[in-house]
C-alpha cells in the first residue's frame, strides 16, 4: 500500500543544507498499523510530511496505492487522511460542524454523504453536544476529537497520525486508541509517529525506528523482542539509539 | 473554489477586526473628515470674534470697525494677558496721539496682537486688517484731494481672476479628500482578512490541512484573493456611501459643491468599477505580503506601508490642475484613482480615461497575483517552519 524507496530530504537552512531523511526505505502493507519511533527532530514528521505530499523528497520515491506522491499528488491526497500532532488545524470562528462540512466539500463529498458521515463521527467521538458550537471555546481534547474526525471524514484508505496524543488527557488518549483499533478492524492502513513506546506496543503490528534521519530498525515487535532479548521497548529504543551513535542516550 | 470562497467570507466576516475595519472605521474616519472640512470651508459670517483694546482708544477703534458685525470690541488694559487667557482672540494697540499723527502726515504704528496658532485669531486679524486698510484708503483719498490729485491715479488698471474650470474650492477639496480616504479605508479594511487568510493559516497550521486536500493550490489562492477583493470592495463601497449620505444630509457647504446632474448614475457605476479595480490591486499586493510572511504579525509589518501608499500620489495630485492631466496620470496605479475621481467630481465621465484606469489597475493586479501564485506553489512560502 505504501512504498517508500531511498527517500532523502534536505532542507536549506541559511547557507547550509540539513539532511532530515537519509535514504529511508519502508514498505507498509494494506491494513497494517505501523508505529514510527524516534526522538524529537529524528525525522518522523519529515517522513510523514513527505508521504502526505506536503513536501517533496529531495531524492527517492514514495508510492501510495500505486500513485507517485509527486507526480500524482491529487490521487494520493484522495486516499490519505493526515493529522499533524497537537496542531489541530481548525478554524476557530467556525463551528465544529462547519469545519467538518468545509473539509468534506474540499474532498468532494456530497451533501447527504457529508451529513451522514458527520453524524456518525459525532456519535463515535461523543461530539454531539458541541458540534454546533464555535471551535474557539473548545478544550484541547475537544479540538483534537474534531481534528481526528476531520482526518477520517472522507473515509481514507491510509491514515497518518503525527504524535496524535500529545497534550491529550487520559480519556481523550483512550478514545484515540479505540479509534485506531476500530480503523484497523475496518482494514485501514495506518502510520503513526509517537515517542510514547507503550502506545506503540498497544497499537502497532510493526515499528520503524528513526534516528538522525536514518531508519535504524524496521520489523515486527515480536522479532524485535527476540533480537534484543527483551520485551522492554523503552530499553530497546534506548539501546538502538546508542547503536545509532547518540551520545546522550 | 466557490466552497472555499463561501467559507473564507463567512470566516472573515465573523472576525471582529474585519467588521470593525470594514464598517466602523470608514464611518468614523469619513464622519470626522467630512465635518472637519465642512467647518473649514464654511463661511464664518456668523462667527463673532472678541477683540480687546485699551480704554483710551476704544471710541476710535469702535468707529473704524463699526461696519463689521463679526468683531466685538471690549476694553482691557492688558491686551496680551487678555489674549493669553482666552478672553479675546486679538487685540489692537494704537499710539495715544494716533489721530494727531495722521493729521500731521506722520506714519503711526498700529499693532495687532494675535495668536497665529488659532484659526479664529487669524480670521479676526484679517478682518481688523481689512477695516484698517479701508480707513487707510479714506485717509489717502483725503490727502490726495488736498493736493488736487484724483485718487484714481493709484489704480492704473484692475485685475480680475476668471476660473476656467467648473467647481469651487469645496468641490476641489472633496475631489481630493474622497479618493484619499477611500484608498486608505480600502487598505485598512482589507488588512485583517489579507493577513489572516494566508499568513494566519500558516501560523495556525490550517494551511497544512488545506494543502493535504485534493484542491489544487491555484484554486485555493484564487478563492482567497477573491475574498480579499470582495472585502476590500465592500469597504470602499461603504466608505463612498457614508461620504455621500453625510454630505447630502449633514453638510451645507460641501453639499452645495456637489452637483452631478444627469451623470449621477454613470458616475456611481464608474466609481464602483474603479473601487473594484483598486481593491484588486490592494488584494494582490497584500496577498503577496501575506505569502512572504510567516506570521500574522510579520504580514502586518509588511502590509502597513502598502495600505498607506495612497498618501504619496495624493500629495502629488493635490497640486495638479485638470488641464495638466495626461495619460500617465491615468495609467499609474493608485495615482489614477485620484485623477479619475477628480474628473468624476467635476461631472466629467471620460470613457477613455476610465478604461485606461481600470485596465491599468487590473493588469498590475494580475501581474502581482501571478508572482504570488508562483511563490504559493513553492513549499517554502506556504508551510510554517
Amino acid at each position: 500500500m505504501i512504498q517508500i524507496h531511498e527517500v532523502t530530504k534536505q532542507f536549506k537552512d541559511k547557507k547550509k543544507y540539513v539532511t532530515a531523511l537519509k535514504h529511508v526505505s519502508l514498505n507498509v502493507q494494506e491494513g497494517e498499523v505501523i508505529g514510527l519511533l524516534g526522538e524529537n527532530g529524528a525525522g518522523k514528521t519529515t517522513l510523514l510530511r513527505s508521504i502526505s505530499t506536503l513536501i517533496e523528497p529531495s531524492s527517492g520515491t514514495i508510492h501510495i496505492a500505486g500513485y507517485d506522491t509527486v507526480q500524482q499528488s491529487a490521487e494520493v491526497k484522495k486516499r490519505l487522511g493526515v493529522l499533524f500532532g497537537s496542531e489541530t488545524g481548525l478554524y476557530d470562528r467556525l463551528t465544529a460542524r462547519e469545519n467538518l462540512e468545509y473539509f468534506a466539500s474540499l474532498y468532494g463529498l456530497g451533501k447527504h454523504e457529508t451529513k451522514v458521515r458527520i453524524e456518525k463521527l459525532a456519535k463515535m467521538f461523543g461530539m454531539r453536544d458541541y458540534l454546533d458550537r464555535r471551535v474557539s471555546g473548545f478544550s484541547k481534547g475537544m479540538r483534537q476529537k474534531v481534528a481526528i474526525a476531520r482526518t477520517i471524514l472522507h473515509d481514507p484508505e491510509i491514515i497518518l497520525f503525527d504524535e496524535p496524543t500529545t497534550g491529550l488527557d487520559i480519556t481523550s488518549s483512550n478514545v484515540f486508541r479505540q479509534l485506531v483499533h476500530q480503523l484497523k478492524r475496518e482494514g485501514k492502513t495506518i502510520i503513526f509517529s509517537s515517542h510514547i513506546v507503550e502506545e506503540v506496543t498497544l497499537l502497532c503490528d510493526r515499528v520503524a525506528m528513526i534516528h538522525q534521519g536514518e531508519l535504524v530498525y524496521e520489523g515486527t515487535l515480536e522479532k524485535l523482542y527476540e533480537e534484543e532479548a527483551s520485551t522492554d521497548l523503552n530499553y530497546i529504543f534506548m539501546s538502538k539509539l546508542v547503536q545509532g551513535g547518540n551520545e546522550y542516550a | 473554489m466557490l466552497n472555499i470562497l463561501k467559507k473564507e467570507l463567512k470566516d472573515s466576516l465573523r472576525d471582529r477586526r474585519t467588521l470593525l475595519l470594514t464598517v466602523l472605521l470608514p464611518l468614523i474616519l469619513m464622519s470626522a473628515l467630512i465635518f472637519f472640512y465642512e467647518n473649514l470651508l464654511s463661511s464664518h459670517e456668523e462667527e463673532t470674534y472678541e477683540i480687546v483694546v485699551q480704554d483710551a482708544q476704544f471710541n476710535l477703534v469702535q468707529k473704524l470697525i463699526a461696519q463689521n458685525e463679526n468683531l466685538h470690541l471690549s476694553v482691557n488694559d492688558n491686551i496680551k494677558e487678555a489674549i493669553e487667557e482666552g478672553k479675546a482672540v486679538a487685540g489692537i494697540i494704537l499710539p495715544s496721539d494716533f489721530e494727531k499723527q495722521l493729521l500731521d502726515g506722520a506714519t503711526p504704528l498700529v499693532q495687532i496682537l494675535n495668536d497665529t496658532y488659532s484659526q479664529n485669531s487669524v480670521l479676526a486679524t484679517n478682518l481688523i486688517e481689512a477695516a484698517f486698510m479701508q480707513y487707510s484708503q479714506v485717509i489717502v483719498k483725503e490727502r490726495l484731494a488736498k493736493n488736487n490729485v484724483d485718487s484714481s491715479v493709484l489704480t492704473p488698471f484692475t485685475l480680475e481672476q476668471v476660473q476656467i474650470v467648473e467647481g469651487d474650492d469645496s468641490m476641489m477639496m472633496i475631489a481630493f479628500l474622497v479618493p484619499l480616504m477611500l484608498t486608505i479605508a480600502v487598505g485598512i479594511g482589507i488588512s485583517p482578512a489579507a493577513t489572516d487568510l494566508i499568513a494566519g493559516e500558516k501560523e495556525r497550521r490550517t494551511m497544512e490541512a488545506l494543502l493535504m486536500t485534493p484542491v489544487n493550490r491555484s484554486s485555493l489562492l484564487s478563492a482567497k484573493w477573491l475574498t480579499m477583493v470582495i472585502i476590500a470592495s465592500m469597504t470602499g463601497i461603504i466608505t463612498l456611501a457614508i461620504v455621500f449620505v453625510e454630505i447630502q444630509f449633514f453638510t451645507e457647504t460641501l453639499k452645495a459643491g456637489i452637483s452631478f446632474g444627469n451623470n449621477a448614475i454613470p458616475i456611481a457605476i464608474v466609481s464602483l468599477l474603479v473601487i473594484i479595480s483598486y481593491s484588486a490591486i490592494m488584494a494582490s499586493a497584500l496577498m503577496m505580503t501575506s505569502i512572504l510572511a510567516k506570521t500574522v504579525k510579520e504580514a502586518q509589518s509588511y502590509g502597513t506601508p502598502i495600505t498607506m501608499i495612497a498618501m504619496l500620489p495624493a500629495m502629488y495630485m493635490i497640486n495638479v490642475g485638470m488641464n495638466e492631466l495626461t495619460y500617465t496620470h491615468f495609467t499609474v496605479p493608485v495615482m489614477n484613482i485620484f485623477t479619475v475621481f477628480k474628473e468624476l467630481f467635476l461631472g466629467i465621465v471620460n470613457a477613455e480615461h476610465i478604461i485606461i484606469t481600470i485596465a491599468s489597475n487590473l493588469i498590475v493586479s494580475l501581474v502581482i497575483f501571478i508572482i504570488g501564485r508562483i511563490l504559493f506553489l513553492k513549499d517554502k512560502w506556504v508551510l510554517a517552519k
